[in-house]
């Protein structure tokens, strides 16, 4: 399986998604957890964090059980650098976790859509991701997954606190419940920092999924909770999915202001966008998720007669992914930029229809 | 006793340090210890481990500023000023004083609302349980649904029975 994961753009999950929540790529589910009675990862020393890893080798088959599923652990001092990045760019793994340390480890499950961390800032870090907007499945996933390994060992819990974290930050619930969005009708039609600043006033963390910071290449966010006190999972989970369906509502009536105001215009930028991948010799990363950007964009306002999987093309245009695909450690930028120009005229020009 | 280093000669200087909760014991002749420390026997009397000596860091840092410590994983708050972290599940409860505070700010609560472990936390799950099925009760009566009023206040009965019973 880990060929699979490490080869493919295209986590089996992302082929889900109901049609029209292009808006909304992804909803991810984070719970973390900690072992009762086991030092935390930093004040861990190599029997504790053995143990902790020794404990979730052994959950390998109820977590099978419970899922339906094959789950793999991989441990990620078998992999190379750049094949854990590669785990990262496709979401799998956080970049504190790449940073190999000793008995750091992922369980994977067969469609991607559960990925456990072992031994990250807290013992277990339970991810559980589904297309759209569908925090309430990830969810329901995610806490089967949190009950099969709980039924095995007892978690670092109090009444008082909820669940013990390293950081107190996520002590509570330990839940991060976040949603991947592409709104560039926001962004073109000036309305995007008034949007961000309301939803971070109402307490959401927004952050640009890449670049620096909340730059937002690409036009796409991450919006997550920050509270894991005070409020129940289901009631973060419903006020979450409210705050991004308005969200959605207003990223709709920005692009009907982009379809009214000046149509001819905005196709003009949509098909300038499509001849780049379609042709382009060489493309770097930036440039190519703003071309992106536009082409999902134009497929769905059904101006580029395309089809297209913008998950998998976001993690087509990653250097390290593209680095694996053509089977080498370390590219020069140019080489890199070419190889992922290539990539994508292939893909693009498979996905048009009809031109 | 033979000195632990050389293995020749009789051990006349023991150290017994005590780090992190953990006693260690050291036992060496003369001419070892000089060597080792390049340093006489009193001169190791300032040797850092013993001012890690909970004692002595007491004497320091008094009223459990920089020097208090966490007995299960020794920890210490000054350190997790520096990292962020806590060492472990104990900490809660060893710097209670410093962390509620801190969580109060960052969460704007110190109040858990969220779900208790299914194995775990058995009859803490029944209670929560309990607790919403409560709230449900006031809702159903307030709505005038009393047939699902009756079925709750019955599926509460059996649970308290259940509690009861464990």
């Amino acid at each position: 399986m880990l060929h699979t994961i490490l080869d493919q753009p295209l986590s089996p999950w992302m082929k889900d998604g109901k049609a029209g929540q292009t808006i909304v790529l992804s909803s991810r589910i984070r719970l973390a957890r900690n072992f009762q009675g086991i030092p935390f990862t930093s004040r861990g020393n190599q029997e504790s964090l053995s143990l902790v890893d020794r404990q979730m080798r052994s959950l390998l088959t109820p977590l099978q059980k419970a899922y339906g599923q094959s789950v793999s652990k991989i441990d990620l001092d078998s992999l190379t650098q750049q094949e854990r990045d590669v785990l990262v760019e496709k979401h799998l793994i956080s970049p504190n976790l790449a940073e190999a340390g000793t008995h750091r480890s992922v369980l994977i499950s067969e469609d991607s859509r559960i990925s456990i961390m072992v031994n990250e800032e807290d013992h277990i870090r339970i991810q559980s991701m589904e297309a759209g907007l569908q925090l309430d499945a990830a969810y329901a996933r995610a806490i089967a997954m949190d009950d099969a390994i709980e039924d095995k060992y007892t978690y670092a819990f109090s009444k008082q606190y909820g669940y013990l974290t390293a950081c107190p930050s996520n002590v509570g619930t330990g839940l991060r419940a976040s949603v991947m969005v592409h709104i560039p009708a926001l962004a073109m039609t000036g309305k995007l920092q008034r949007m961000i600043r309301s939803i971070i006033r109402i307490g959401y963390s927004v952050r640009g999924l890449y670049g620096e910071g909340s730059e937002g290449l690409g036009h796409v966010y991450q919006i997550s909770n920050q509270r894991t006190m005070g409020m129940s999972e289901e009631a973060t989970i419903e006020q979450l999915t409210k705050v991004i369906q308005e969200l959605v509502k207003e990223e709709e009536k920005a692009r009907g202001e982009l379809w009214t105001k000046d149509k001819e215009g905005l196709e003009d930028r949509l098909w300038r966008s499509y001849g780049v991948l379609r042709y382009a010799r060489r493309l770097a990363g930036e440039e190519s998720l703003a071309l992106l950007s536009d082409i999902q964009l134009g497929m769905d306002m059904k101006l580029l007669p395309v089809k297209v999987n913008f998950n998998e093309l976001l993690v087509i245009t990653r250097p390290n992914f593209l680095g694996k695909l053509l089977g080498k450690e370390s590219m020069g930028a140019l080489e890199r930029d070419s190889k992922r120009a290539e990539v994508l005229r292939n893909t693009i020009e498979r996905g048009s229809i009809g031109t | 006793m033979i000195c632990e280093q050389c293995g020749k000669q009789e051990a006349t200087v023991h150290v017994t340090s005590i780090v992190n909760g953990t006693k260690t014991e050291h036992h060496l002749c003369a001419d070892c210890q000089s060597k080792e420390n390049g340093q006489t026997m009193f001169s190791s009397f300032f040797d850092d481990t013993l001012f890690a000596n909970q004692f002595f860091s007491n004497a320091l840092y008094p009223l459990g500023q920089g020097g208090k410590q966490c007995p299960t994983c020794g920890m210490t708050w000054g350190d997790f000023n520096r990292t962020g972290r806590l060492g472990c599940d104990q900490c809660y409860t060893a710097f209670q004083g410093q962390v509620e505070p801190l969580i109060k700010r960052m969460q704007g609560t110190i109040t858990y609302e969220g779900r208790y472990p299914k194995r775990g936390a058995g009859h803490l799950h029944v209670e929560q349980q309990i607790q919403t099925l409560r709230k449900d009760l006031m809702k159903a009566v307030k709505e005038e649904q009393f047939e699902e009023a009756c079925r709750i206040r019955d599926e509460i009965k059996q649970l308290t029975e259940q509690l009861k019973a464990q």
